[in-house]
């Protein structure tokens, strides 16, 4: 094998299937923090969408969201009335899904992981709900 | 010098590590032990936490997202 | 002179399952998956060209945090459960990274007159009673937000459950923040650092304070090993 195709071989596994190491992906989160922050006016945010997600589902059931104190805040509301493929959080958060998964199919390693009990639900049930709760309280 | 499986198949984060680490503590000196994990975090903390050890650590991928670890008792 | 020892997978005899000789690549997938995303982006530009960005933040986030089995909620458990702080440390090293940038952004803005960009949210105790129930939450549900999301994208069924729950514990908090608002919120203070301490003492501060936290975490994790 050539020298070329030796070293090419190498960075190919390594963009594309290993693990890259904790600190070189904390100097990109960095990076792509700053790169939101100046196109946003914020940092890197995850969970005000959600508020949002919950919100549209809650109208589906008759609620009336936007006389709730967090749709008060000018820019929640202009969110919850633009609806979700109107709204940049949004869609920044179904990115995170579609970049892991095209993470994992990349290095060939996706694979479903199916529930193994029903301790794994109730903890997925209660660890999501504490989370929604406690990043409202926490202002996110 | 025995051969122990521990499959954590399914288990989510940080059950894989915790499992290990009980295992290892019950294996005599000179055991392997053969951890079986498909949790993309396990196939980097289970090593990261034997390795810190002194434990010898090799990994090996059997499919698709599905991993062997193999950690050597070795005092 | 020893002799190199031959590997720990060779000289295991029990383990039935071989890595298959026809091993599925995916990468055919995964082409086919960026093909779909640039698409979808292309798509979004039509709609308004900064949603396009958004979504490419966004994969790259994805992707990024999946590669690098980044996990935030393994950050601040970790030295406890495990006494491990390589995660934390990494999380502080974006912090600083993240610290360096945005103080450029929000002091060229306050040098140029203009108002400063920036989340500055109030803090009190339902900072912390939020925090508190924030943790125990990512701990047992096995992610936080952003690991949550990913490994939505990785197919871990459990995680989609608690993305649902997610959301509505959002909701649920967003429709109870007017009562924590008026009874709790409303006398806390929301601290932006350069008002109270001036902007050269609260940059370097935070960031000599980070990089105590990071040495700290050093002599944490390998306090005990000889």
């Amino acid at each position: 094998m050539s020298k070329y195709k030796e070293e090419s071989e190498k960075l190919k596994k390594a963009l594309l299937k290993d693990a890259f190491p904790y600190w070189l992906g904390a100097i990109f989160l960095g990076l792509l923090n700053i790169v939101i922050f100046i196109l946003t006016g914020h940092g890197w945010g995850v969970t005000t969408p959600f508020v949002h997600w919950g919100a549209w589902v809650a109208k589906i059931f008759g609620a009336h969201p936007e006389t709730w104190a967090f749709y008060q805040n000018e820019a929640n509301a202009k969110a919850l009335a633009g609806g979700f493929l109107n709204d940049g959080g949004s869609i920044q958060n179904l990115g995170i899904i579609f970049g892991a998964l095209l993470a994992v199919l990349l290095a060939s390693q996706f694979r479903i992981k199916k529930i193994k009990s029903g301790k794994q639900v109730v903890a997925a049930i209660l660890g999501g709900l504490m989370m929604g709760y406690g990043a409202r309280l926490s202002y996110g | 010098m025995a051969e122990v499986h521990l499959d954590c198949l399914g288990e989510a984060c940080p059950v894989p590590l915790i499992k290990t680490q009980n295992k290892l503590n019950q294996l005599n000196v000179g055991d392997i032990l053969i951890v079986e994990i498909d949790h993309s975090c396990a196939m980097k903390n289970v090593p990261e936490w034997a390795r810190k050890e002194g434990y010898p650590v090799e990994i090996e991928e059997i499919e698709e997202g599905h991993w062997y670890i193999y950690i050597e008792k070795n005092k | 002179m020893e002799q190199p020892q031959a590997s720990l997978k060779s000289r295991v005899h029990t383990v039935t399952a071989k890595p298959s000789v026809k091993k599925k690549n995916q990468l055919g997938y995964g082409i086919a998956l960026l093909a779909a995303i640039i698409l979808f982006g292309v798509f979004l530009s039509n709609i308004k060209a900064p949603l396009a960005i958004r979504w490419m933040l966004g994969i790259a986030l994805g992707f990024v945090l999946q590669r690098s089995r980044f996990c935030f909620t393994a950050a601040t458990r970790d030295p406890f459960l495990t006494g491990s702080t390589s995660l934390l440390r990494a999380v502080l090293i974006a912090i600083m990274i993240a610290t360096v940038g945005f103080a450029a952004i929000q002091y060229n803005a306050f040098s140029a007159g203009k108002p400063v960009p920036g989340n500055i949210s109030p803090v009190g105790i339902h900072t912390i009673i939020g925090g508190i129930i924030f943790g125990i939450g990512a701990v047992i549900a096995g992610g936080c937000a952003s690991g949550t999301l990913m490994r939505v994208g990785e197919a871990y069924i459990m995680n989609m459950i608690a993305l649902v729950f997610f959301i509505a514990g959002s909701a649920l908090g967003a429709y109870h923040f007017g009562w924590w608002k008026a009874n709790v919120i409303k006398n806390a203070p929301s601290i932006f650092l350069p008002n109270v301490l001036g902007w050269p003492l609260a940059f370097f501060g935070q960031l000599v304070l980070l990089f105590a936290l990071y040495w700290l975490a050093l002599w944490w994790d390998y306090r005990k090993a000889e």
